[in-house]
């Protein structure tokens, strides 16, 4: 298979966004249950339950944000630079919410003082709720375009504030990550638990998904009708190394939604969206977990794929200097580190997709509060 | 725009962040194999006690981990949050083993934890030991990814500058594995892993031995302590010799400011044991020195001198002079002037590039530099000699006090003599921090004697940075400081809690707290 | 080549970690088959348990921790009963043996069979009042598991505190402090006998 540099660059784009979405649907669960846990767990050994229903798999699921971040870097080193540094307090709360995770799983049940206990259930919490906001609200920033430039070395200056980042559309969608990541959250524990425990969990989940689908829908109609989206005028040739100063970029009301203009059958992925979480809600409230658990899943990858595909095929547009938005063909790594990178990811991502499940496996099963209290000192 | 304070806070906290991260990862590398080994022993003698060591120095582990995890995440957004143009300039080489680090370690050490810790009661013993292998592994494949990429900064080989994207781009990733800094690098710091799990386990089971507490318990888990930790030391201290050879063929800068080798002298240098470097004299005060020691250890020849910092300092204001030209080349380039002639002697003068560039803390005007900014530019190119010289020596120190309590421990434990030699028991006790200390002397050593650059001769640290604001980056910080100080507190308060306790923790009802009153 | 040196190494590393403690194993066993045990219920014979006491009482000096002396007596096991071979008997020393050793932790506290119907036991690090702790889950296992259709007996104990001046008390002669201990021991444990069914109770400190 002769692989090009702009088919690179293309398939690339794909993995990141399968990183980003493997993230999501596993990784976003634990940030799901860390949300739920103050109010799910009402007592410390309902709480015990949830922790221990996530506890000896969510650290592997850490390692696809770990994964994505470090692919971002490797593929991507000037989009990870530019974000990075320009959205800096945002990714660093993200950064302080997710401390409070390994210690507060670890750390939580060595002692046996309820206030300890408590203060760490609410770190999870934060632990759950930081990130996926905070990552939402990246999202959204993404699409408004982000005030930077670059010089003539390639040195990125971010001309905006911190508390500009948080601005309405953006929080909209960071609600929009929150509350999609509850309810796939609400929907594990649902698998993982029983009696009541489950029964609060299929409440939470059709509150969670109520208010998702409601946002989902006003984020697509402000993009549609309310947003300035990006589009390439001009580029150099796509299969060579482009530097991103030298392409010229057009603006225009709703310009985002361009793609789909183009090719109709894209539309199916949005609208995939509203199908499968309503599944999600109908299977979860029937006591199927289990299958509300992949519908819920491919929710989320629908959600992260309608991401990708509305600003296709720019990564992070700048709002006042358009021409120095970074796109997928100008922003990558050299053809021999994409190539390198592609074989050695497809080599290595199936054994740990392999062995994850196979962890899975053996870790089937519910957690009960009988189970918590044969267990007191092994247990999280 | 940057300036000099962003510079050295955001190396400050990056320094403080890295350091951090570093006092849990050595206990992690080594802590784990120390666990695989235990566990190999039960499973081989069927033994219920290594069962029970297995599990309580897990537990230790698992509240060392934490913070492994929680530090790391800091470090891989660090570099894109505080030094994006870095990142933008070596992404291309240095991203790949972070990619690769992700997949293939990480993954496997965050999922066989979970194993480690659930799956006693749902393996087969031989299924959880296969598990803890796993573990020990991915720990030790993580540092290796890692020091591939901070071998590369040191060493930038298989790689070329592109004036077209204005970065580095990779040419040859074999090179950048095989890298021979890279591989030292990567021995000696596992090897520093292995000594601080083993004088982990050696000094808290000398603290049972101490208070005659499981006595049983704290003697096995002495005796494979001290026969591990013999080989840690022995490895780290040979792979630290294997180092500073290396540093002498490729680093030669380095070399020289560890060891304050202001001026060439005639082979076999002399090594320097103690005195006070004085940089703006270029001479050491009060020096003691050994003679043909530094040569023969460097060089190992008699014939090939160590090159001192003056004739450094001279070679490198050549070396700048080029840079400036190479500069000069390159903005002609950037500036769409790029026939073949130019191109064929820029790709003469590129190697320089990096020194040119040191010019631009001074002026943003490198072609025209005048003297005194090279002369200024030329001594930042050596880093502050004073710092080098005594964190080696005391890390060096460090390491010879390792190997002997290893090399009397191992020999204890040979002869059944440990319970009569409490002597031994309280300085292992006592001697618990100095894998530390010798750990963190090591990397300050490793990372601020490369400094001015972020990747030798090629990307000079100040030019490096993201353009943040002081305010931002004072935020930042004192954040950091602040956050890790209270996890490190909880840390540390949790891991004494359940040192002391020991086995009884695990509540088998085997242990000394659980016969007696229990107390706990 | 390092990289292959560090594979060779770790292994290596490891494996001198694991022989390390297979030979310690090995030399614990041969040392276990040389201690002599008392055939019926496995536990050591008087001598080297008056010896283990000597070494506890001069490692006492130098740890200053204190530790617990208990006697402890089977009744009605008396001389009598042995002399004449009841069949029960040798049930009732191995249960009692292996309820005492459920409660002793390895290697740090001492259990001997002192006499035909006594045993003795030393309890490392331990105070009189922690060691009055452990000899109620004894007396309350005995009850349970000393009781059949057949027979019955009790047992009493007695329990002496050894505190760290013992040894200069008596001018540094082990065998003579070991001595005062265990007569103390052995009244405290008489007096318990007749205090009622499976109790025990602490000598009075120091009435030698």
């Amino acid at each position: 298979m002769t692989l090009d540099y702009e088919i690179l660059k293309l398939i690339w784009w794909l993995l990141i966004g399968i990183l980003l979405i493997s993230f999501a649907i596993t990784d976003g669960f634990d940030l799901g249950v860390g949300a739920l846990i103050p109010f799910v767990g009402q007592s410390d050994e309902e709480r015990r339950v949830l922790l221990n229903a996530v506890g000896p798999t969510w650290e592997s699921n850490q390692v696809w944000l770990v994964t994505a971040v470090g692919a971002l870097f490797a593929a991507w080193p000037l989009v990870y630079a530019t974000a990075f540094s320009s959205f800096y307090f945002v990714l660093l709360l993200a950064l302080g919410a997710l401390f409070l995770r390994p210690v507060g799983f670890d750390y939580r049940s060595k002692l046996p003082n309820p206030r300890w206990r408590n203060a760490w259930d609410w770190g999870l919490f934060i632990g759950g709720v930081g990130p996926a906001f905070m990552f939402g609200i990246a999202v959204g920033n993404l699409f408004e375009g982000v005030p930077f430039y670059f010089d003539t070395d390639l040195r990125s200056y971010y001309t905006g504030s911190f508390l500009a980042l948080l601005n309405p559309f953006a929080l909209l969608t960071g609600i929009v990550s929150l509350s999609m990541l509850v309810m796939h959250g609400a929907v594990y524990l649902q698998l993982k638990t029983e009696d009541v425990i489950a029964n609060r969990c299929q409440k939470a989940v059709i509150f969670s998904a109520s208010v998702f689908l409601i946002g989902f829908i006003t984020c697509g109609s402000q993009i549609t009708f309310n947003l300035i989206g990006y589009q390439i005028e001009t580029i150099g040739e796509l299969n060579r190394a482009l530097n991103p100063l030298d392409k010229s970029v057009y603006t225009a009301l709703g310009a985002w939604m361009v793609n789909y203009q183009r090719f109709d059958w894209l539309w199916a992925i949005p609208t995939q969206v509203f199908l499968f979480t309503v599944l999600t809600v109908a299977l979860s409230k029937r006591g199927k977990p289990g299958l509300a658990f992949i519908t819920s899943s491919i929710s989320i990858a629908g959600v992260i794929a309608t991401v990708g595909l509305s600003l296709y095929p720019f990564l992070l547009p700048s709002s006042t200097h358009p021409d120095h938005s970074l796109t997928i063909w100008d922003s990558g790594s050299s053809f021999l580190t994409l190539k390198v990178l592609f074989w050695v990811t497809l080599f290595f991502v199936p054994i740990v997709i392999t062995y994850t499940s196979w962890v899975y496996r053996i870790l089937k099963g519910k957690v009960s509060v009988a189970k918590i209290r044969e267990n007191q000192h092994t247990a999280y | 725009m940057i300036t000099e304070e962003i510079v050295d806070l955001s190396r400050l906290q990056f320094a403080v962040t890295a350091m951090f991260h570093f006092l849990f990862v050595p206990l992690t590398i080594g802590l784990s194999l120390l666990l695989a080994i235990m566990e190999s022993t039960y499973v081989m003698t069927e033994k219920q006690i290594y069962k029970d060591m297995t599990r309580f120095w897990g537990k230790l582990f698992a509240i060392n981990f934490a913070l492994g995890v929680t530090t790391g995440l800091t470090l891989e957004f660090q570099f894109g949050t505080n030094w994006a143009y870095y990142s933008h300039f070596v992404g291309d080489i240095f991203g790949v083993p972070l990619a690769v680090e992700g997949m293939l370690a990480f993954f496997l050490e965050s999922t066989f934890i979970g194993l480690f810790f659930f799956g006693w009661d749902r393996l087969s013993p031989v299924q959880h030991l296969a598990c803890t292998w796993l573990l020990a592994l991915g720990t030790n494949l993580s540092a290796l990814m890692i020091l591939i990429a901070n071998g590369w900064m040191q060493n930038p080989v298989g790689a070329v500058f592109n004036f077209e994207t204005m970065r580095m781009e990779v040419t040859n990733f074999a090179e950048v594995i095989f890298n021979p800094v890279a591989q030292v690098k990567f021995v000696h710091t596992v090897a520093a892993g292995y000594c601080t799990g083993a004088m982990f386990v050696l000094g808290i089971s000398a603290y049972y031995l101490l208070n005659q507490r499981d006595l049983g318990f704290a003697i096995r888990s002495f005796t494979i302590a001290a026969g591990f930790g013999l080989a840690g030391s022995l490895s780290v201290i040979v792979l630290g010799d294997e180092s500073g050879y290396t540093d002498g063929q490729i680093q030669k800068v380095k070399l020289a400011a560890i060891e304050a080798e202001w001026e060439t002298s005639d082979p076999p240098a002399p090594f320097t044991l103690f005195g006070f470097p004085d940089q703006k004299n270029m001479e050491t005060h009060y020096a003691i020195k050994i003679p043909w020691v530094l040569g023969l250890i460097a060089t190992r020849s008699v014939d090939v001198p160590v090159v001192g910092i003056r004739e450094i300092l001279i070679e490198n204001k050549q070396k700048i002079r080029k840079g400036m030209i190479a500069y000069e080349l390159l903005e002609r380039l950037k500036a769409g002037d790029d026939g073949p002639k130019i191109r064929k002697i820029f790709l003469e003068y590129q190697p320089y590039l990096g020194y040119g560039l040191l010019l631009k803390k001074y002026t943003e005007n490198v072609t025209n530099a005048t003297e005194a900014q090279i002369l200024l530019a030329a001594q930042d190119t050596i880093p502050q000699v004073e710092p080098l010289f005594w964190s080696f020596r005391l890390m060096v120190a460090c390491g010879f006090a390792m190997l002997f309590i290893f090399g009397v421990a191992f020999y204890a434990c040979s002869t059944q003599r440990v319970m009569q030699y409490r002597w031994l028991q309280w300085i292992a006790l006592y001697a618990i921090p100095l894998p530390w200390i010798a750990s963190e002397l090591g990397w300050f050593v490793a990372e601020y004697g490369r400094q001015p650059w972020t990747i030798a001769e090629i990307l000079p640290t100040h030019l490096s940075v993201s353009t943040r604001t002081t305010e931002e980056l004072y935020m930042s910080l004192a954040g950091f400081i602040i956050f890790y100080t209270l996890l490190f507190i909880i840390e540390i308060f949790l891991m004494f809690k359940y040192a002391r306790l020991g086995p009884s923790s695990l509540h088998t009802g085997r242990y000394y707290y659980e016969k007696v009153g229990g107390a706990a | 080549m390092w990289y292959f040196a560090w594979i060779l190494g770790v292994l290596l590393a490891c494996a001198l970690g694991i022989i390390n403690v297979l030979w310690l194993e090995a030399q614990e066993s041969l040392e276990q088959e040389s201690v002599v045990l008392d055939p019926l219920t496995k536990t050591l014979i008087r001598f080297e348990f008056l010896s283990l006491l000597d070494v506890r009482i001069k490692q006492q000096k130098i740890t200053h921790q204190p530790f617990s002396l208990l006697m402890i007596g089977l009744d009605p096991i008396t001389s009598n009963a042995i002399k004449n071979r009841k069949p029960y008997t040798n049930e009732i020393l191995i249960k009692s043996a292996n309820i005492l050793r459920d409660e002793l932790r390895h290697r740090s506290d001492i259990l001997a069979r002192y006499d035909a119907a006594t045993f003795s036991v030393v309890l490392s690090n331990t105070y009189a009042k922690d060691a009055e702790f452990v000899c109620q889950r004894i007396c309350r296992n005995s009850n349970l598991q000393l009781n059949s259709t057949s027979h019955s007996s009790e047992i009493s104990i007695g329990i002496v505190e050894c505190d760290p001046h013992l040894l200069s008390l008596t001018g540094d002669d082990a065998s003579l402090a070991a001595n005062s201990l265990l007569v103390r021991a052995d009244n405290a444990m008489k007096q318990a006998g007749l205090q009622g069914e499976n109790s025990f109770l602490s000598a009075a400190k120091d009435d030698s």
